[in-house]
């Protein structure tokens, strides 16, 4: 399964913006406060493209579990799996 | 359509293709049409010497130029050509504009009092116009409104206006049709009558100019045509400090300067070394009796104004728009004050998450004519210009009138800085001073709640 990566791709774009507030700030056009917010928000960006791409992960285990009826390295047996994968997949986010 | 071209066309052969009244003109009529001289510079053209007609004194039109005519059995035949140009506004930045002959704003039109004038105006937009000849006295299907005195010239069409010049002065011309919209794009030109005897209000330098405004976002180069106010580039003829002609002078030359205002705010124009007096406006010249000395003037919306001096004292004296914002470039009117503002301990944590960061600003604004920051594409400096002594810090509606010993009559090159005759210059005093301690703020009364400003005490350690 090929899928974009979602971190490189967000903090690639998020270094552009930040890059262009920074040009601002320098042209007094915006002030240090935006420059934070800015700032702030490329932190929020990556933290929520690193999780969306552990979402990502478990979402595609549990596929995959389905799928073949085991995950891979799985111990357990497919029931167990089923019941701590599911809520993992879907929560929190 | 077809049809109507056809009988058009064949009417005009055989009326040998004379072109009278405001009426389109098919293509095959643009032999008929005299030719559009177009500009493609921002600079300053040497006044136009008129090669034929009633003689007058040419006017020197800021970073603009003049458009040549023909004549054409007694009429002045002159060509514009609204269309979408490439203007620089300084160099570093150039604008998407709306204008004619290849500028914004368009050449300078000149002509003499008692002139027959015909000008063709052909639309290469891409949404119709007119043209309104602002303040010229004229019949009133000529006054190039759209929808009240005659149709809009459709896209591509070419009209013709035709009057006399009924009296000399100090006129513009602009759109009449989505006027908003073209003005704020840049459309606007001069329209210089001069009066039957050259020797009327005579002077040596005649200089023109017209006060337009812009709304660009850093970055863009496209006006935001919907702005009201809040304009980030204030110009003279579509230029800003540093980029604007200096109004250079011959030392004891009668100097008149014109200009009109077609922003959307008034302009106090303030010229230093000086006091002058109005001679004329968009309304006619005026009586000796009516006039006051001044040293601003101000200019209202859709007004124009001309004041005359006789340039007795050499040197560089700056003239400028006297409201402090427009003497400006872009700059963040939102951007709050952080003078007196502590970064001690903050400015490392800032850097810490923006490597590039510096502190600006808690001193006052200054730093920002002294350095050379990384901008957005296309984005002029709030403040900018380097002078002898210095930075300049200008931008916007700036410049400097050189009057100078020696200049050749026509002579209009920049000279150079002022060299100050010895002693002349505001120094540094060296001996001794008395002792200037600080005001000290009195406690507050009870109740009152204290404001307290931190001062910057001594040095300026931790930036």
């Amino acid at each position: 399964m090929i899928l974009p990566d979602t971190t490189v791709m967000k903090s690639c774009r998020c270094a552009r913006i930040s890059e262009e507030t920074l040009l601002r700030y320098n042209g007094m056009l915006m002030s240090v406060f935006e420059l934070l917010a800015e700032s702030r928000q490329q932190v929020g960006a990556v933290i929520s493209a690193i999780e969306t791409q552990r979402d990502f992960w478990i979402a595609d285990t549990t596929l995959q579990f389905a799928i073949n009826g085991k995950s891979p390295g799985a111990i357990s047996t497919p029931g167990n799996a089923l019941r701590t994968a599911a809520p993992a997949a879907g929560g929190g986010h | 359509m077809d049809n109507n071209m056809n009988n058009r066309r064949n009417f005009l052969r055989a009326s040998g293709a004379a072109l009278l009244g405001a009426a389109a003109v098919s293509r095959a009529a643009q032999g008929a049409v005299p030719e559009a001289p177009m500009q493609a510079t921002p600079d300053m053209q040497p006044p136009l010497s008129p090669p034929n007609g009633r003689p007058y004194n040419p006017v020197a039109t800021l970073n603009g130029w003049t458009l040549p005519w023909r004549m054409n059995n007694g009429w002045k035949e002159f060509h514009l050509v609204a269309e979408p140009v490439r203007r620089q506004i300084a160099p570093g930045m150039t604008a998407h504009l709306w204008g004619y002959n290849g500028q914004s704003p368009g050449p300078t039109i000149e002509c003499v009092e008692g002139d027959k004038v015909r000008i063709f105006v052909t639309n290469k937009l891409p949404e119709h116009t007119t043209i309104h000849w602002h303040g010229i006295l004229l019949p009133n299907g000529m006054d190039g409104v759209g929808g009240l005195t005659q149709p809009q010239i459709p896209v591509g069409k070419t009209f013709v206006y035709e009057f006399e010049m009924k009296k000399s002065g100090t006129f513009m011309y602009h759109p009449h049709a989505d006027e908003m919209v073209q003005m704020a794009m840049g459309m606007m030109g001069l329209f210089i009558v001069h009066p039957k005897n050259p020797n009327f209000m005579r002077v040596d330098r005649d200089f023109v100019f017209l006060l337009n405004a812009f709304d660009i976002s850093p970055g863009a180069a496209t006006p935001r045509v919907n702005t009201m106010l809040d304009f980030n580039l204030w110009c003279w003829n579509s230029r800003v400090f540093p980029a604007i002609d200096p109004f250079v002078v011959r030392k004891n030359d009668r100097v008149r300067i014109r200009f009109g205002n077609l922003t959307m705010t008034n302009h106090p124009v303030h010229m230093h070394g000086y006091d002058f007096e109005v001679t004329c406006t968009d309304g006619g010249w005026v009586p000796k009796s009516a006039r006051w000395p001044e040293v601003s003037v101000d200019v209202a919306v859709g007004q124009m104004r001309a004041f005359e001096f006789t340039a007795s004292e050499a040197g560089d004296w700056a003239i400028h728009c006297h409201k402090s914002h427009h003497t400006m470039n872009a700059m963040g009117h939102n951007v709050p004050t952080m003078i007196g503002v502590d970064h001690r301990g903050v400015a490392e944590k800032i850097l810490k998450l923006v490597p590039d960061y510096m502190v600006m600003g808690e001193r006052g604004m200054a730093d920002m004519g002294e350095m050379e920051m990384p901008l957005p594409d296309n984005t002029l400096p709030m403040m900018t210009g380097r002078g002898p002594f210095g930075p300049l810090e200008m931008g916007g509606m700036f410049s400097v009138v050189k009057v100078r010993d020696g200049l050749a009559r026509n002579d209009y090159k920049d000279p150079g800085w002022f060299k100050h005759p010895e002693g002349t210059v505001a120094r540094e005093w060296t001996g001794a001073a008395p002792a200037t301690p600080r005001a000290t703020a009195s406690p507050p009364a009870s109740g009152e709640r204290e404001v307290r400003a931190r001062k910057p005490a001594g040095g300026h350690s931790g930036h």
